[in-house]
């Protein structure tokens, strides 16, 4: 009888060295955290169209509508090679026939801390050729002459008040050359 | 080809064929019970036997002189028996098996498509036998796969090796079978796992490396072949229930429901033998609310397998199954901030319906003590659509089917030297409003391996495969993969391994003909596609050694790949900007991959480790290939607590992935796409026998205990902990 209590405690010590080994050995972080990843900074504001609806261009030369955030003026359109290039952040969906804007920019170990957005636009994809055929329809500007104004953003800030005004039949002038 | 199968056939029909019998029973060595259901096979033959209820079998049509019996069953270490069998005679063997909790069946068919042992492979195998997949728990045999050394699963995408990365399961470097028969859809040529009858696999043989020798297209890293069980030789019901849960998430915004969310999962399977007729049915249905919102899914499927002996020496069998699967359309979180949420722009009422049906027909015949033949043939059957209206801006619906034809012959010219041949035809075809009407692809191919056995030591392999790949009546070459393999016995305990093949996939049907909008971009179609090629080679050896009286074994592989002309989706710039499927990307991967398997303190405790060591480039970005994991180890443990009851756990690890394609975060497709982690994940199990007169065992999982979060791929975060108690009865 004793014999066998003796197996049996054995067992259970085994098993329980294999648990706490398990454990142990195993040990780690919890993984992914959503409240431990640096903060984002929120870029946001409102969208107002001189003319309304009624002055959107023809829908088949209005591909896409994107507010784009640049750190430096662009000087070319090929704005999907700026974003690609982590140089500009843009707004993940089109912000056609919306009033408003937020884009999420995410801070990792190449971006600068604070942040300065030279040139923050609303661009209008005109033709077929996304990596191409942009023009920019809207500026964040200190005045009515569309002289771009820059932004500074640091980790975690919110910017909500930076308001852009579309003009689709008198654009600001074209920083592309 | 076609002559040598006329030489072949003409040589049977002249050979006066020579049979006995082998009758015999199958016990436990301890307890001297018989042991039912054991697989008793004849190595390199068709012919073999399952033991009844009393141990007994009885193998017919055997040929005369020494052969090799290699008996196998669920808990017990597999056994070897040679014997001599003399014409017209029946020879009378008793085969006694030691039980072991730790071990795989020592059979596997998919290597050379025949019957041999592991030791006689010149490639890594690995397997997944019925007990472990019954004792983890699961509801789908993806998640099996996820415990085998150098497999990687992501979502329904299985990487051996590192061959594939991450592209939502499109162009599987893998080739699926189900009974030998192959299980790749025919437009996308990617894994339908949550078709296969999980409660009714006997085995799922991995095979490592290139398989296109014999396999052809899609088995670029490996083959996965899931092998069914027999029907019982006596009337025999299981039922298996299941439920549980998903535990609640520890961050408050991952909580999208205040309640656990729910799973459940019955399979009933009920089989029996009628003289000539074995004949098994299958059912189930699994319900999953899921971690994640709008991710929720109801699964069933049934399945069929019979198998009629055509007199003594022919044999006809027929597999069916349908599976339906209705799902929410999930594809990727909104942040990590809301991981379980998906994109705020999500049609929540869009769903998924998808079926499949896989009908198999195959007829063995035993010509002579020499030849036998194989006629497979088998229609696979895809088919899905989403709730949105046809025309509607979202909708998506595809209609595809793969007929296969082949005819293999296996001819024993000598007891040294043994030819497998066949011709094989396959046709894909596909009809969706993305591919514009219906698009076709034909492949038609011939292969023949021949294995040499030179004295008792060394086994050489030499086979190649001819694969003419024509799609849309447009011929793209034909692709030559050939494959030689050296096993080598250094003694009765260690073989050495050897080998180097060639693989190809074809490029699917989707990845020339699609073009869709897909989150804001174009994807344009590629009809000139290149198939991907790659080389893979390794070495090995397996050992196995007596450590305290109990029995270890040791398999060490280094292996290398080299792949080129891989497929991938680009940015084109040309007239239009689009994303296409292009030859991009060469890759090397370099590797080394270690299986220990043994028990420690007698049989307490036992154990089971693997680890794979990874080094995969891209030869073009001179860079670390992306979506792929350097380290990945797998162990198991097992802890018999008594008799009835015993614990075990297993622990998967996989390093952090090194590369990810930055673009999808960069454009903001994904956000929050390149947060990841290494992966630690622990499952603990408890399994307890009842002592009812109706044999019962219940088993109360932990999946994930450590709730450890991780992405398995971008923007997707990885199964939470969750906890189910599973009851299996067996009737008989």
């Amino acid at each position: 009888m004793q014999h066998t209590s003796q197996a049996v405690m054995k067992r259970w010590r085994s098993a329980a060295w294999a648990a706490l080994l398990l454990v142990f050995a195993f040990g780690c972080d919890g993984g992914l955290d959503p409240t431990s990843q640096p903060p984002e900074a929120i870029l946001g504001g409102r969208l107002i169209v001189r003319g309304g609806t009624a002055s959107y261009p023809p829908r088949d030369s209005l591909f896409d509508l994107r507010v784009v955030a640049f750190r430096t003026i662009p000087r070319d359109s090929s704005i999907i090679a700026a974003v690609l290039g982590g140089q500009a952040y843009f707004t993940p969906t089109s912000v056609l026939d919306s009033s408003s804007y937020t884009i999420t920019i995410s801070f990792t170990e190449s971006t600068p801390d604070p942040l300065r957005l030279e040139y923050i636009a609303v661009a209008q994809q005109y033709g077929p050729n996304v990596f191409s055929d942009w023009r920019v329809v809207g500026v964040y500007a200190a005045d009515t002459l569309w002289t771009p104004r820059a932004v500074v953003l640091t980790r975690g800030e919110r910017r909500t008040d930076v308001d852009i005004t579309i003009d689709f039949r008198n654009p600001p002038p074209q920083p592309f050359r | 080809m076609r002559a040598t199968l006329t030489i072949l056939l003409v040589a049977a029909i002249a050979a006066h064929a020579q049979f006995g019998t082998i009758v015999g029973t199958v016990t436990d060595r301890e307890s001297g019970e018989p042991v039912i259901g054991a697989s008793v096979r004849l190595s390199g033959l068709p012919q073999g036997a399952t033991s009844r209820r009393d141990g007994s079998f009885v193998v017919r049509r055997v040929p005369v002189g020494s052969v090799r019996l290699i008996v196998t069953a669920v808990g017990y270490h597999p056994a070897e028996y040679v014997a001599t069998v003399t014409s017209g005679d029946t020879l009378r063997v008793r085969i006694e098996l030691s039980s072991e909790s730790i071990t795989s069946a020592a059979v596997v068919v998919s290597a050379a498509r025949r019957v041999q042992s592991v030791q006689e492979v010149a490639t890594s195998v690995s397997l997944v036998d019925a007990r472990s997949i019954a004792e983890r728990a699961m509801t789908r045999l993806d998640e099996a796969l996820r415990y085998v050394p150098g497999v990687v699963v992501t979502g329904s995408q299985v990487s051996i090796r590192g061959s594939s990365g991450f592209s939502y399961g499109l162009g599987s470097r893998v080739l699926l079978l189900i009974d030998n028969f192959p299980a790749l859809s025919a437009d996308n040529g990617d894994m339908s796992f949550d078709a296969l009858p999980i409660a009714d696999v006997e085995r799922i043989e991995i095979v490592k490396g290139a398989g296109s020798a014999l396999y052809g297209t899609s088995a670029l890293g490996g083959v996965v072949n899931v092998i069914t069980r027999d029907a019982s030789p006596a009337p025999e019901l299981r039922v298996r229930a299941l439920g549980g849960l998903w535990t609640l998430p520890r961050f408050d915004t991952w909580r999208y429901r205040d309640d656990p969310p729910r799973l459940g999962a019955v399979d009933a399977s009920a089989s029996t033998t009628l003289g000539a007729l074995q004949m098994l049915v299958a059912g189930g249905y699994r319900s999953d609310d899921s971690y994640r919102s709008f991710n929720d899914s109801r699964r069933w499927y049934t399945f069929g397998k019979a198998t009629y002996d055509l007199g003594a020496a022919s044999q006809l069998k027929l597999i069916a199954q349908y599976a339906a699967d209705d799902r929410a359309n999930w594809l990727n979180w909104r942040s990590l901030r809301y991981a379980t949420l998906p994109p705020a722009t999500t049609d929540t009422t869009d769903r998924v319906d998808s079926r499949k049906l896989l009908v198999g027909l195959e007829e063995r015949t035993i010509w002579s003590t020499a030849l036998f033949t194989t006629l497979r043939g088998s229609l696979f059957r895809t088919w899905y659509t989403n709730t949105i209206p046809p025309d509607s801006a979202g909708h998506v619906s595809a209609d595809a089917t793969q007929y296969t034809g082949e005819l293999q012959a296996s001819y024993q010219a000598t007891e040294r030297f043994n030819l497998t041949t066949g011709i094989s035809a396959t046709l894909n075809a596909v009809e969706s409003p993305y591919t514009q009407g219906r698009r076709t692809q034909t492949i038609a191919s011939l292969y023949a391996q021949a294995e040499y056995r030179f004295g008792d030591r060394t086994t050489a392999t030499l086979g190649a495969r001819a694969d003419n790949v024509s799609t849309e009546r447009d011929a793209s070459g034909v692709q030559l993969s050939p494959k030689l393999g050296i096993t080598y016995r250094l003694d009765e305990r260690t073989t050495l391994r050897a080998s180097i093949g060639r693989a190809f996939r074809a490029a699917t049907l989707t990845e020339r003909y699609a073009a869709l909008r897909f989150a804001g971009f174009t994807v344009g179609i590629n009809p000139s596609l290149r198939s991907e090629i790659g080389w893979s080679a390794e070495i090995g050896a397996l050992h196995t050694t007596s450590i305290g009286g109990r029995e270890w074994s040791f398999d060490a592989a280094a292996f290398v790949a080299r792949m080129d002309d891989l497929i991938e989706p680009q940015f084109v710039v040309d007239t239009t900007a689009e994303i296409r499927f292009v030859n991009i990307s060469r890759a090397l991967l370099p590797g080394i991959e270690l299986v220990v398997r043994g028990w420690l303190w007698g049989d307490i405790v036992g154990i089971e480790s693997g680890a794979t060591l990874m080094a995969p480039r891209d030869l073009v970005e001179n860079a670390t290939l992306r979506f792929r994991h350097n380290v990945q180890w797998n162990t198991r443990v097992l802890v018999n607590l008594s008799q009835r009851l015993r614990a075990n756990a297993d622990y998967r690890f996989l390093s952090r992935v090194e590369r990810i394609d930055d673009r999808i975060v960069q454009l903001g497709l994904v956000p929050d796409g390149d947060k990841r982690v290494p992966i630690h994940i622990l499952d603990l199990r408890l399994l307890w026998d009842v002592p009812i007169a109706v044999p019962l065992r219940l088993t109360l999982n932990v999946r994930n205990a450590l709730d450890y979060y991780y992405a398995e791929y971008i923007g997707n975060l990885g199964p939470t902990r969750q906890v189910s108690l599973q009851a299996e009865w067996t009737v008989r």
